[in-house]
């Protein structure tokens, strides 16, 4: 849509000449941004994502200087959403201005939704360890507007990522806390075995047989419908496996519990290591026996 | 001619007794004994119907008394046979489905009848069917795991809402807080506005009011105060034709400038200074005429006289005492007086010599 940029160019073009000529104080910068507005519209329209973007970041600037924060952070954020289609790098600087403008103004609630968005688009780029600390840094802002349950759901991400970095005390921490929290809540309570049971592949990874025993105790005390569960059944099973470091064993144990339900890329991503690493100690042994 | 329909009246009941009977037997038996009643039933039904149009074209031709009865009889007799038609159709749509589900299933059951001699054959077959339906349980079973995982994550989506909902409750609550805030701010603006506004027109009103005053009473006293320089600054002056003169003339010219409603003091003014003028113009003139009589005295006495040329600053009283050496009349003192000295114009004594 032509049409559409050349709008665009032209309410851009008046909005410059706007901020360079002296109007009488104080309207100065407010036409120019809403002429600014419109531009960045126009081009929106025309789906010309990055000079839609620049005009956002024009107007953010018009708003800094007439000292309306909040103002400034909104043009930061749409910005951020226009580049966001193009160039990720842009998008991400223009959303950590407009997180810090939230959290300047104090709406910590909006800068931490903000700080998540930058977290998934690291996800997206598989850049985990900037994924993980944003995560972090999203999940206290959650945890200081008392929005338990989108903290929650940050930390459940951290866990995941660190344990596929092979951090997996962190994780497990994270699991087995989340797990004690879902407890008291009617709604979330049948959620409880998948987090026990994301703990207890973590502490399979570690590879320490008697915290897997020690562990499967405590989540029995946690939860006392635990025992009876399938996971329960596959954990124990496993923990079974890795004692007697027996690979067929394990990969039983799996398939029985793959059968019922499809394990997800995370969980067989971690069961595949665990396997790998029997199977390392069982060529150990048959090493140190032979 | 009522023989005949007599006769078919009765063929006709026979029939339809023995048709029911068999309807009711069919309806009893099942599968081909079934069929055979109903086709001889059938058979049945369409020769009470052709005895029935028999019966109807007698009862015709009979003469017209016997008609009537006739053929409400006739008219029972079809309703009759009505029904048992129906009778019969229930029977058959209820035997049709029987029978194609006979042949529908007709060949599993052969195939069943066929192996079931076989007692390997059975067991497999019992076997077979036992881990078809464990199979069926099991997938029942996943399906119901699948049901149960998306339901928890329902769960914690309807969890996440709630608490963005109360969040926001609350948020309004805080909302509602400050509008009702905001409305006491605005209406304690407007009423500081409105009284700004009355101090500022009554602030402007007084400032009026002061700027009329000061301009009423300021012209006034600028005509008083105009007349009153002018007699001071001539008092001083000595006797002077000019002075005489300009006076009035300043007085007149200053009349010309101010309004008509202060004219009749400003006459009330310019006589009283004109009189005073002519007052002090008139000692002087008097002084000036008792000096020319006391020169025209010493004339008489032919004494030595002095020329006295313009004399500044000379008071009489040193004239007197010339006049006195000169001449030795002492009557003459009694007659000058004393005036001021300044700026006095020239006396002249002519020379009795001259």
């Amino acid at each position: 849509m032509s049409d559409q940029i050349a709008k665009g160019l032209e309410f851009e073009k008046k909005a410059e000449k706007k901020l360079n000529g002296w109007g009488f104080f104080g309207s100065k910068y407010e036409d120019a941004g809403d002429l600014y507005e419109k531009a960045a519209n126009c081009y929106k329209l025309a789906k010309s994502w990055d000079q839609a973007g620049s005009v956002y970041v024009k107007l953010a600037e018009c708003h800094l200087k007439m000292d309306s924060k909040h103002e400034a952070a909104n043009a930061y954020a749409d910005a951020a959403h226009s580049y966001k289609k193009t160039n990720t790098k842009e998008c991400i600087a223009h959303l950590e201005q407009a997180l810090n403008l939230f959290m300047e103004i104090g709406r910590l609630s909006m800068s931490a939704r903000y700080c998540k968005e930058i977290a998934e688009l690291y996800e997206h780029e598989q850049n985990l360890e900037q994924a993980i600390a944003y995560y972090d840094k999203a999940a206290d802002l959650f945890q200081g507007e008392e929005v338990a349950t989108a903290a929650n759901q940050c930390k459940q991400k951290i866990a995941q990522f660190s344990a596929q970095l092979e951090q997996y005390q962190k994780a497990i921490e994270i699991y087995e806390d989340i797990a004690r929290q879902s407890l008291n809540n009617n709604l979330l309570k049948y959620g409880v075995r998948g987090h026990l049971l994301n703990a207890g592949i973590c502490q399979l990874c570690k590879g320490d047989v008697v915290a897997i025993t020690n562990a499967l105790e405590r989540y029995q005390e946690l939860d006392p419908t635990f025992s009876g569960t399938r996971e329960y059944k596959l954990l124990e099973d496993l923990a079974a496996a890795m004692d007697e470091e027996e690979v067929a064993k394990f990969t039983d144990a799996v398939k029985e519990f793959d059968s019922m339900t499809k394990l997800d890329e995370w969980k067989t991503t971690l069961l595949l290591r665990v396997k790998l690493l029997l199977k390392a100690k069982e060529e150990e042994d048959d090493d140190d026996l032979t | 001619m009522s023989e005949t329909f007599e006769g078919y009246e009765r063929q006709y009941c026979e029939l339809s007794a023995s048709l029911s009977k068999k309807c009711t037997s069919a309806s009893l038996l099942d599968g081909e004994q079934k069929k055979q009643k109903i086709s001889e039933v059938k058979a049945g039904i369409d020769e009470a119907e052709s005895l029935i149009r028999k019966m109807d074209i007698e009862a015709r031709n009979l003469p017209p008394n016997v008609k009537a009865v006739l053929l409400a009889k006739l008219r029972e007799y079809k309703s009759d046979l009505n029904n048992l038609k129906s009778e019969i159709k229930r029977i058959a749509s209820t035997n049709l489905n029987q029978a194609a589900r006979d042949e529908l299933l007709e060949s599993g059951m052969a195939d069943a009848t066929a192996v079931s001699a076989d007692q390997r054959g059975r067991l497999m077959m019992s076997t077979e069917r036992l881990n078809k339906s464990s199979d069926r349980v099991r997938d029942s079973r996943r399906t119901m795991l699948e049901t149960e995982e998306l339901g928890v994550s329902l769960l914690q989506d309807l969890h996440q809402q709630r608490q963005s909902l109360l969040h926001a409750h609350g948020t309004l609550h805080g909302v509602d807080e400050n509008i009702s805030k905001s409305k006491n701010i605005m209406t304690n603006i407007s009423r500081r506005m409105s009284r700004n506004k009355w101090i500022i027109g009554f602030m402007v009103a007084i400032l009026i009011v002061a700027i009329i005053l000061i301009l009423y009473f300021k012209l006034n006293w600028t005509e008083i105060q105009g007349a009153v320089d002018t007699t001071k600054s001539y008092k001083n002056a000595v006797e002077n034709w000019c002075a005489d003169v300009i006076c009035p003339l300043i007085l007149l010219s200053q009349k010309s400038k101010v309004p008509k409603s202060v004219t009749i003091k400003r006459k009330m003014h310019t006589i009283f200074l004109a009189s005073c003028w002519f007052l002090w113009c008139a000692r002087t003139k008097r002084l000036l005429t008792i000096d020319q009589t006391s020169s025209n005295c010493v004339e008489n006495d032919k004494d030595e006289f002095v020329y006295l040329n313009e004399m500044k600053g000379e008071t009489t009283l040193t004239r007197l005492w010339i006049l006195m050496k000169t001449s030795k009349k002492e009557t003459l003192l009694s007659k000058f007086s004393l005036g001021s000295g300044n700026e006095r114009k020239t006396l002249y004594l002519s020379n009795s010599y001259g």
